[in-house]
């Protein structure tokens, strides 16, 4: 069942997929190119019984985002390049206390204020890294506008699983392309609910984790009377300063995504099958890569590509399958090359990786791309097609 | 742990409890105890060295900022009235309770320990705060607030930034949050928009709320949203090792300032009016029952309410500024606020050097919950 075809554009998508996905609370902050997202929680919440406030700032956004999600709502917030460095902090403080939320970052070219109505994909590695200390992250990216329904309601079912933030990354052009897409019927999405303790309240130490390495943290207001802290903190929550501690809480933190590191590598494979040259692309550059591989074959290069639709954890199984069948990998973004560096490291050597890079906030075009494919040792043999 | 007669030097029938495990050894109750019954003994805690003379007024117990005093069977009409700040209080206290609800009940006399214990963490206790620190006064007098008005402990959430403030989330037994530095306002917005019903009380420091939460303080108050923020103003960072503050006076000593502070410090409250909270009021940690009242008010108050709870770091601030003990700072206190209806009757002159407590401002402007948020 679907609900018909409806032109939306990437931002659209994500709203209606938050919604679809019980998202109930978003508070943000206006920033291009990601504004009307909020805009339309602003207009769509009151309906359905949520609530939305436009706070002081990021920082203020992902604070509040985290406080009603402790409340027991499903929340997210929005935003773009510069304000995604500001909530970096409470990003920090959700992987610490385990507060189920989404962000959602509209990349622009950076860094700073940058080209503000220009696509980039220089937060990559800020999505991974962006807040102080080992922490996990979770991180997809859509090429599409219906990739970017589906990844939302992926990402708040994370979330909510995982008991951790879960970062969207769309980039300028994804976020306010307009495309022709047939959603699903909401009623029929699988909808994740975080666990809920099963213990009464007590003694119930909010912070064990039981299956899967997640513990099942209740509701503020409903009795348990817990703590919640960005401290290092035992089973109950309140603040300890040991070592062993420290330690096992850390590797907890990490151990909780690895153990579902398959379910949630998302990636598309496109013409794989016989390449001897792959384009890596991820985010509206694969759309470009999509149709290089279709032109590079028409010029008889047996091309294909890997589209990443999770950034983190990085595929690197799927990456690493490449490495002994083709010659040659090109890894295509709107940045200096900050995952070719994730896919060299994944091949180690095994195969020639070649960037293919922009700082200027631009779209490459299929023939960039279809150059770069043909430039490759796989390619080389039809030099006809290099012009 | 329970507070019990096992834990305390005195037997059953005498006048005071003393937990020793908690009591810190500040000195604050033998200094001033008036009938000289309290002094701290060889191990340099509190000790009740003449039970007889002990006429049960529980100024002790309301000064302790270790939790760590009970008075039994306290005198309610001896309770330390007879001096200057509590004279204020007292007579401010039944104004107050007037107009923010008549039927609230006024309760003299302090939290019994059975009860206080019942909104403490034991396990956590004693609390990390230095010998004579007055943030446990204003925990203090948050319990006893929670208390007189009966808040059901399951409904309450605490709120909470960073520094040494920020650590009495950790203590109280209610759902509390603990956040990052600065932001316990924003986080405290997400939690009361998602559960209206629940009571959320944010707990600062003055840096906390003045600095790096400047931002959030002004916008929570011009929200008028439906929180009750207590901002500890010791003046100082005390938990980083006592660097000024926007709270620090001019010419006062930080390490950040070593040759005297050349800023001036915030006003807060006319801050937090000027921004648009709607009840706005200030005592002093020397002035306990005054401030109970005055977190009870706010407690009542529908829309944003900030109290000031001037506080005092022997550690941090005191040191450098040859501030005295913690005693000192309690006297210090006592001398120089003043009640807000006498200080607006003083000349400008004879205003130098004191500053007004009690309610400053209380406004009716709509709370931010209680406007519609779709369409009409």
């Amino acid at each position: 069942m679907t609900t018909g075809l409806k032109l939306l554009q990437g931002n659209e998508a994500v709203a209606e997929a938050a919604l679809a996905a019980g998202a109930r609370f978003f508070a943000g902050y206006p920033i291009t190119p990601s504004t009307e997202i909020a805009e339309i929680m602003a207009a769509r919440l009151p309906a359905v019984g949520g609530r939305f406030i436009q706070m002081e700032d990021e920082i203020a956004s992902l604070a509040a985002v985290i406080g009603a999600s402790l409340a027991g709502m499903k929340a997210f917030t929005a935003t773009s390049g510069p304000g995604f460095s500001l909530m970096q902090e409470n990003i920090g403080f959700a992987a610490m206390a385990e507060v189920p939320c989404v962000v959602v970052n509209v990349q622009r070219l950076g860094p700073s204020t940058g080209i503000p109505t220009a696509p980039g994909q220089g937060d990559v590695m800020q999505a991974r890294w962006g807040t102080h200390g080992d922490h996990p992250a979770v991180v997809f990216c859509p090429g599409s506008v219906r990739e970017a329904y589906d990844l939302t309601v992926f990402a708040f079912n994370v979330a909510e699983r995982l008991r951790t933030p879960v970062i969207l990354i769309l980039d300028e052009i994804i976020a306010h392309m307009r495309e022709g897409v047939v959603l699903p019927v909401p009623g029929e999405l699988e909808i994740v609910a975080r666990p809920r303790p099963a213990g009464a309240p007590g003694t119930y130490p909010v912070y064990r984790a039981e299956l899967g390495e997640v513990p099942a943290v209740p509701d503020f207001g409903t009795g348990y009377r817990f703590h919640v802290t960005g401290l290092i903190h035992d089973e109950s929550g309140l603040p300890v300063n040991n070592s062993e501690t420290a330690d096992g809480l850390i590797r907890r933190l990490h151990r909780k995504v690895d153990l579902v590191r398959r379910e949630i590598t998302l990636t598309r494979a496109y013409r794989l099958e016989d390449a001897q040259v792959a384009v890596i692309a991820y985010g509206s550059v694969a759309r470009s890569a999509r149709r290089a591989v279709e032109e590079a074959r028409a010029a008889g290069v047996r091309a294909g590509l890997l589209q990443l639709q999770t950034i983190w954890p990085f595929p690197e199984e799927e990456v690493a399958a490449l490495a002994p069948r083709v010659r040659q990998i090109v890894v295509a973004e709107m940045n200096l090359g900050q995952i070719e560096g994730e896919v060299r490291r994944t091949v180690a050597g095994r195969t020639k990786v070649v960037p293919l890079t922009t700082g200027g906030g631009r779209l490459f075009t299929p023939g960039e791309i279809r150059r770069a494919i043909c430039a490759a040792p796989g390619g080389r043999l039809k030099k006809a097609v290099h012009q | 742990m329970e507070i019990n007669v096992a834990n305390s030097e005195t037997g059953p029938g005498e006048p005071l409890k003393i937990n020793h495990r908690w009591c810190k050894g500040c000195g604050i109750c033998a200094s001033f105890c008036r009938q000289e019954a309290l002094a701290l003994n060889e191990e340099g805690r509190a000790a009740l060295v003449r039970p007889e003379r002990c006429n049960r007024c529980g100024l002790c117990e309301d000064l302790c900022p270790d939790f760590a005093l009970e008075v039994a069977a306290r005198a309610p009409d001896k309770a330390g009235f007879g001096h200057n700040g509590f004279v204020e209080a007292g007579a401010l206290a039944p104004r107050l309770a007037d107009r923010q609800a008549r039927s609230a009940p006024a309760e003299p006399g302090g939290l019994p320990k059975a009860q206080l214990e019942r909104y403490l963490r034991q396990a956590k206790m004693p609390h990390l705060w230095c010998p004579g620190c007055g943030n446990g006064l204003v925990v203090h007098a948050l319990l006893k607030a929670i208390h007189q008005l009966d808040l059901d402990q399951d409904k309450i959430v605490v709120v909470a930034g960073i520094g040494c403030a920020g650590r009495a989330a950790g203590y109280l037994d209610f759902d509390t949050l603990h956040t990052t530095h600065g932001r316990a306002l924003a986080f405290a917005t997400g939690v009361k928009l998602s559960r209206p019903e629940l009571t959320v009380i944010v707990l600062m420091g003055d840096g906390d709320a003045a600095a790096i939460g400047g931002n959030h303080l002004i916008h929570a108050a011009r929200r008028n949203i439906d929180l009750t923020a207590i901002v500890f103003n010791n003046s100082i960072y005390g938990m980083t090792g006592g660097q000024c503050s926007p709270l620090t006076p001019t010419a006062g000593r930080g390490t950040t300032a070593p040759y005297g502070n050349i800023e001036r410090p915030f006003d807060l409250p006319a801050l937090v009016q000027g921004a648009g909270g709607t009840y706005v009021a200030r005592a002093t940690t020397y002035h306990a029952r005054l401030l109970t009242d005055l977190i009870k008010g706010g407690l009542r108050h529908r829309g944003f309410a900030f109290i000031e709870a001037i506080t005092y770091c022997p550690t941090a601030f005191g040191r450098q500024n040859k501030a005295g003990s913690p005693a000192d700072a309690l006297r210090w206190q006592r001398d120089h606020a003043l009640n807000v209806q006498a200080y607006r009757r003083l000349a400008h002159d004879e205003k130098r050097g004191r500053f007004p407590i009690g309610l400053l401002y209380c406004g009716d402007a709509p709370e931010y919950l209680a406007a519609g948020a779709g369409p009409s």
